[in-house]
């Protein structure tokens, strides 16, 4: 009989190609107890290393995995439990349990990635499943791609599919000339979600994407539920030009290293595999020509804030706006702007990836923003 | 993005240079093939499958079979880059630059240099080297040390396919001869690989994996030996960080010096013979600029100075293996420096 009050904690599936993780350390030990959103554990992985957040307050009752060992995605590594359920029901309970299906090699939440021809641009989709619920579309910064939510996409598909999609010439998606400013990838964009989100979507969009995302959300044939918004583009017209120049001028490690330790509010935050992953990206031919012309043509400062305040006055959608207060790109203080008609969760410890650095903090606001739409 | 072998790798990235860039040709023994046509239209692509399909996609004026002399090939292929071609050209197996070596040293690398700047001379040479295939001693060398050793060349090491696409790329793209080595157990690895042509820049490392408690160097089919040993060794609670330096010319030596100082234990694993390579050049370079940082000896691990073995399980213990890489970062973390 399944007793609700014991938590299982497995291993978590970070990106596609994750199968399994090592405990680098406990974070809390048997008989602690643990507050939502606390460390729980670090996980590492041959890409990145992580923490793990408890998503439940509870009393960790039992630690199954121990430092540095292995375990596959998806399977149990601790059980939380309050003190009043009794060992044998939570032996029980590890006897009885099965992995999610999706645990074996094809992964946990099975993400897919699929390429869809968006008025002749094709962009790619990468999907997390989760249901038939309304789905959520999440939409990237500028550089970077659908991996910037890794932490994020399968937490969220719970009863839902979550479609995370590259912005044009970024990540596994086509690009053109023409395609670099906020309106043009919007209307790009739109064709992918109308293919795989019909009947409409949550919208989430961090930075670049969060402009993008603004945009689309004027558009009233996408029916966007809500709009989500972390540190976004245009509400103010500052941004650090020092950062958007250096990215696109680092080629080596060393500058680049520098430049995505801006991103941060903890630098060490930032890996090797984080530096060689975008090194490699703006080493494809013509990626740094097209980031130029999209940070002429969306990110200048006399682009930035082109048209707000047409598209703000055009939603009509219910706005969360998720801001780190370290953001050293992006000022914080601009969702000021939009304070009077959106919900405003500003994060202490995080920079311009709160999604990545806070990733729990920055789950479990998008989780209740949704939810609340939804009931 | 996509999963490739190491030989898909560098197939693709001779196909989109081809396609992009008329200058380049191809040429070697036995490296036409692969359209699935008559006799030679359906030959091997080379004797590993690299070239397979380039004849059929860019024809005979630009992919040409030679006859088997090393020596009249590699050096038209110094001679057409001379003059406005950017050739790729192959040699079977690297051990055969013997026959080839005037071209080589004394031509291509110095044209630069002995027109005042004035001369260019964009070729690739690519060859296979390395031991494993039971390929006996004239067929299993890895001499890259022997080009290391003369300026006005560049020397590539490719550990993996998605380093072999883009390093070869950046090969044919650059203005000065290249050598290009392909360890010939690694065409058959896989790994992610971007679809679309780029590069990875020469002279710069390619760092594995970060731990404080000593640095593997390692080359070629050596680096994943390297990672394997790390792993070993991390189940023993020693995290050592693996650095490919992915060439040895130009080499990275901020990145090395970076590495030996942070960790202050250095381990160099070479497939080459122990006497005058890149485990000496590099333990040389250490012990100049970071003797103060460091907290033991430096240990090689290298084959013996030996030829290349034929017997199976002579050669299998001529090449330095995981076990015997972390023997030495184990012997390096006894001294209590």
């Amino acid at each position: 009989m399944a007793d609700e009050r014991i938590q299982p904690i497995t291993m978590p599936k970070w990106g596609m190609i994750m199968t399994e993780g090592k405990i680098s350390a406990w974070l809390k030990q048997e008989g602690e107890t643990v507050e939502v959103g606390e460390e729980l554990v670090e996980v590492e992985t041959d890409k990145i290393s992580n923490g793990v957040e408890a998503e439940h307050s509870g009393l960790l009752r039992r630690v199954l995995v121990p430092e540095g060992q292995s375990a596959r995605c998806g399977s149990l590594i601790a059980i939380m439990a309050p003190p009043d359920v009794a060992d044998a029901r939570i032996d029980s309970f590890l006897e009885g349990f099965t992995p999610s299906e999706d645990a074996g090699d094809d992964g946990v939440g099975s993400l897919t990635s699929q390429s869809i021809d968006a008025g002749g641009l094709r962009l790619n989709v990468v999907t997390a499943h989760g249901g038939d619920g309304t789905p959520v579309v999440l939409i990237h910064g500028f550089g970077a791609d659908a991996g910037s939510w890794m932490f994020n996409q399968e937490v969220l598909a719970d009863g839902r599919d979550v479609h995370a999609i590259d912005l044009p010439s970024h990540g596994g998606s086509e690009g053109t000339s023409e395609c670099v400013d906020v309106a043009s990838m919007a209307s790009a964009l739109a064709d992918s979600i109308t293919a795989v989100a019909p009947d409409g979507a949550y919208l989430v969009g961090h930075s670049l994407g969060g402009r993008v995302a603004l945009r689309l959300a004027t558009m009233p044939d996408l029916n966007v539920k809500s709009l989500s918004l972390i540190a976004p583009v245009g509400l103010g017209d500052e941004i650090n030009h020092d950062f958007v120049d250096q990215f696109i001028a680092a080629d080596r490690r060393r500058p680049m290293k520098a430049v995505l330790q801006m991103l941060m509010a903890d630098s060490d935050a930032v890996t090797s595999e984080m530096i060689e992953r975008t090194l490699s990206f703006k080493r494809i031919d013509g990626v740094s020509a097209a980031l130029q012309a999209i940070a002429d043509a969306s990110l200048g400062v006399d682009t930035i804030a082109q048209n707000i305040d047409t598209d703000l006055a055009a939603v009509n959608c219910p706005v969360l706006v998720i801001w780190g207060k370290q953001d050293q790109i992006l000022p914080a203080s601009s969702a000021d702007r939009i304070r009077d008609r959106a919900r405003v969760v500003l994060i202490d410890d995080a920079g311009h990836m709160p999604q990545m650095e806070t990733s729990a903090e920055v789950n479990e606001a998008l989780a209740d923003f949704i939810d609340g739409i939804e009931s | 993005m996509s999963r490739k072998t190491f030989r898909a790798a560098l197939n693709e990235a001779l196909h989109q240079e081809m396609a992009t860039d008329p200058r380049v040709v191809v040429f070697g023994e036995d490296i036409t093939g692969g359209t699935g046509g008559d006799g030679e239209q359906d030959a091997w692509g080379g004797a590993f499958g690299v070239t397979k399909g380039l004849l059929g996609a860019y024809g005979r004026e630009r992919v040409l079979d030679t006859p088997i002399t090393e020596s009249a090939f590699v050096g038209a292929a110094a001679g057409a880059a001379l003059t406005g071609l950017r050739p790729v050209v192959e040699i079977m197996f690297v051990d055969f630059i013997g026959v080839c070596l005037d071209q080589v040293m004394n031509q291509a690398a110095k044209f630069r240099y002995m027109f005042g700047g004035k001369a260019r001379c964009p070729m690739v040479l690519r060859a296979t080297f390395g031991a494993g295939a039971r390929s006996a001693s004239q067929h299993s060398q890895a001499l890259y040390p022997l080009f290391t050793h003369i300026p006005g060349l560049k020397v590539v090491i490719p550990s993996n396919p998605s380093d072999a696409k883009g390093l070869l790329i950046e090969a044919i793209r650059d203005d000065n001869p290249v050598i290009f080595l392909e360890h010939k157990m690694l065409y058959d690895e896989q790994g992610e690989v971007p679809n679309q042509p780029y590069t990875v820049p020469f002279g710069e490392a390619r760092i594995l994996r970060e731990g404080m408690d000593a640095t593997i160097f390692a080359y070629g089919r050596m680096v994943g030996r390297a990672e394997e040993a790390a792993k070993v060794l991390e189940g023993e609670g020693i995290k050592v960080s693996v650095i490919d330096p992915r060439t040895t010319s130009p080499l990275d030596t901020e990145t090395i010096l970076e590495f030996a100082e942070e960790t202050g234990r250095v381990i160099i694993v070479d497939e080459s013979s122990p006497r005058c390579g890149m485990a000496a050049d590099i333990a040389a370079l250490i012990a100049e600029e970071a003797f103060d940082a460091l907290r033991a000896p430096i240990f090689k691990v290298t084959p013996p100075h030996t030829p290349v073995p034929y017997a199976p399980s002579l050669e299998d213990a001529y090449l330095p293996d995981a076990a015997r890489i972390a023997a030495a970062v184990r012997r390096s973390m006894k001294h209590r420096g």
